[in-house]
């Protein structure tokens, strides 16, 4: 296994402040990043994954404990070796003005350049570079204020590339855009950060695109944070516990998080597939419980026919009906 | 279906491989630059030939180059009072236009300019010290000041600019946002700017007078031998901001991301708000608190040049800040004529509608600024 990119001992997260006494958000984390990994930090809102990202980044002063990058205390880090080892990406969006994609991605090699910060071609090179690797290519020559956010977004993280810092840390990539350009970003930094060999770690709200992309989950709550693949941190109920709250419940059959509504019953949806699966999710939107093991249902849904043109045979105690569409089923299971 | 979308990252190493590249495009117009210096020589040489006396642009270049004029008297008029009008009017320009620049690029906001944080009340109550409470000095010596004091009242302008950038200054390193820092400013002003008021209260209306001229602002004042303080404080503070050239830009990202890229904050903080003291101190010291320039100048040039890239954006105020402090001026002598217009009025008059103009063309305004 390759050495840690960047370790924390004993570190404790939270806010200092001169009359009152510390608040401490979580304590003695104990945690490290490992090139060509991505890192997803989940928790619940107000758990600390901002103040634990904004530490780990040198922006915030820890409470206890140190961050260890490369080998040197962040603390004893200059700001501009800081950036030439660890780039961010914040959740806010700067609005950058009259600046064209590549003059934006460019701003990513200050700590390299001279004083003024003109371009050597090896600076270019770098800039084209983290441009095409984004896949941005066609936008780079475009003025930013142009683009869209998911656009803009992807020239941010083109940006952190080009500053060639090993470790990447993203507060909330994915915040703000809708479900398509989200899938998109998180695909691209899971690659990046295998075929360029950096450590990324990003925190986000999104727990079902997290569960699917992560090599590892930091899972934060009740001033903790468990580390794992997502598969076992869902299977040792740990994913289920950080989230729990009232009227929400995880499934770890689905990999999803569903709304809990009264149960009017329990139905059972037989088989595998497209059909099925946008059934059972139908029937629990309308209130009934799913059940996978041997308790007999309320009601057994069997579906037959091909994909194009599926039939539904519901069978609620001796009766048995059959249905040409969800809306029919739907709708005799509500009377 | 996945491996037909699946593209591989491309590697660094085979874009260093790549030599035949063209530049980067990074949307910059440096040659624009040439322009503008260009129409700098042009206005500067139509300041020193306009004027109660209209001297041959063909015979201001010559003297300008040391030849010899035709008539004698042309030389006197433009090497002691021309020439020096004109260099005070580019070098205030230039400096207003910059300090303007990095204010707004600091605070991120469109509408800052030079004397945001204070700067000329803190000139204007300086002013207004030596000329309204000066209790002993008699209304005889008053016909004298204009010619006698002028030093004086550079050097007064010039402690009250300095002490309230000074206040500003302790603080800056300080506070946690910018923000914070403008409020203070504002506030500064304000507190400043009601001293003043009471002073002017108080005093008799000869010298009121006296104050009210030094607040219309004009170029004029300055002669050769205070010349070179105006140069160098101006040169020294042009110097600081092509220096901040990188910091500005990482700036547009705003204060977190700048940061990140390797930005001490605290200390680029301390040199932005130093350099604009010095030029926007030493202008208002010598020109009086002259408006509009700071804050329109900028426009223009992120509106001619259409980048936010400090690396044009600097030297291209530095020449548009120039030419539009000269333009001022000619205007504001009114061709022809003996009358002398107050500067102020002129920078305004002229000032306010490009502004309106370039804002109302530039929809966008509010997105190249602060989310």
């Amino acid at each position: 296994m390759k050495a840690a990119a960047l370790y924390t001992e004993a570190l404790a997260i939270g806010y200092a402040s001169v009359r009152q006494p510390d608040v401490t958000l979580a304590a003695d984390l104990n945690l490290s990043l490992r090139s060509g990994e991505l890192v997803c930090l989940l928790g619940p809102n107000g758990a600390g994954k901002s103040t634990l990202m904004r530490t780990l980044g040198g922006m915030q002063k820890a409470l206890a404990g140190r961050v260890v990058l490369a080998g040197d205390d962040i603390r004893e880090l200059k700001p501009r070796e800081l950036a030439t080892r660890l780039s961010v990406v914040l959740t806010d969006r700067p609005n950058t003005g009259l600046l064209n994609g590549y003059a934006l991605v460019a701003l990513g090699r200050h700590p390299h350049n001279d004083m003024i910060g003109r371009l050597s071609p090896y600076d270019e090179a770098m800039v084209r570079w983290a441009v095409d690797a984004v896949g941005a290519t066609e936008l780079a020559e475009r003025p930013v204020m142009e683009l869209s956010d998911g656009q803009r977004q992807k020239l941010m993280i083109a940006r952190a590339l080009a500053q060639e810092s090993a470790v990447m840390l993203l507060d909330e990539p994915t915040a703000f855009l809708d479900l398509p350009r989200r899938v998109e970003i998180m695909r691209l930094l899971r690659q990046l950060a295998r075929d360029t060999d950096r450590a990324i770690l990003l925190s986000t709200h999104d727990l079902d695109l997290a569960l699917r992309s992560a090599d590892k989950l930091w899972l934060m709550a009740g001033g903790a944070v468990q580390v794992g693949t997502p598969e076992s941190l869902v299977l040792n109920g740990a994913f289920e516990a950080a989230f729990l709250s009232e009227g929400v419940t995880f499934d770890p059959l689905t990999g999803s998080f569903s709304m809990q509504d009264v149960v009017r019953g329990t139905v059972k949806v037989a088989g595998e597939g497209v059909v099925p699966t946008w059934t059972r999710r139908a029937v629990q939107r309308a209130g009934f419980a799913l059940v996978h093991n041997g308790t007999p249902p309320d009601v057994e849904i069997e579906i037959s026919g091909d994909e194009s043109h599926p039939v539904w045979r519901v069978r609620e105690g001796d009766k048995v009906k059959v249905y040409e569409s969800i809306d029919a089923v739907l709708a005799a299971l509500g009377q | 279906m996945t491996d037909a979308i699946y593209k591989p990252i491309p590697r660094p190493a085979d874009y260093l491989a790549k030599n035949d590249l063209p530049r980067l495009n990074l949307g910059l117009r440096p040659l624009l630059l040439l322009v503008l210096l260009a129409a700098l020589i042009g206005v500067f040489l139509l300041v020193v030939a306009a004027g109660s006396v209209r001297i041959p642009l063909n015979q201001v270049v010559i003297v300008l180059l040391g030849g010899t004029a035709e008539k004698a008297s042309w030389a006197n008029i433009i090497l002691k009072f021309r020439l020096p009008k004109a260099l005070t009017a580019a070098l205030a320009g230039a400096a207003l236009g910059v300090s303007g620049l990095m204010m707004q690029t600091f605070f991120r906001n469109p509408l800052a300019g030079p004397f945001v944080l204070g700067i000329s009340s803190g000139a204007s109550l300086g002013v207004a010290l030596v000329v309204l409470a000066s209790g002993t000095v008699g209304a005889s010596m008053l016909a004298g000041f204009a010619v006698a004091s002028d030093l004086l009242l550079a050097s007064a302008a010039a402690i009250g600019a300095g002490i309230v950038m000074f206040v500003v200054l302790m603080v800056a390193g300080r506070v946690q946002n910018s923000m914070t820092l403008l409020i203070l400013g504002l506030m500064m002003g304000y507190l400043v700017s009601a001293f003043v008021s009471l002073l002017l209260y108080f005093a008799v209306p000869e010298r009121i007078q006296a104050y009210i001229t030094w607040t219309f602002g004009s170029f004029n004042g300055v002669t050769w031998s205070q010349m070179p303080i105006l140069a160098g404080a101006v040169a020294v503070g042009l110097a600081i901001a092509f220096v901040l050239t990188k910091s500005l830009n990482a700036l547009l990202l705003g204060e977190g991301y700048a940061r990140s890229l390797g930005l001490d904050i605290g200390r680029t903080r301390v040199a932005i708000i130093a350099a604009t003291a010095l030029l926007a101190g030493a202008v208002t010291a010598f020109c009086g608190p002259v408006g509009f320039l700071g804050i329109a100048v900028p426009h223009l040039c992120r509106s001619l040049f259409n980048t936010s890239d400090h690396r044009v954006l600097l030297p291209g105020t530095v020449l548009m800040g120039a030419i539009v402090a000269l333009v001022a001026a000619l205007i504001a002598e009114v061709p022809g004529n003996n009358l002398v217009l107050p500067l102020n009025a002129i920078t305004a008059l002229i000032g306010a509608p490009v502004v309106i103009g370039v804002v109302l063309r530039q929809r966008n305004l509010q997105k190249a600024f602060a989310s």
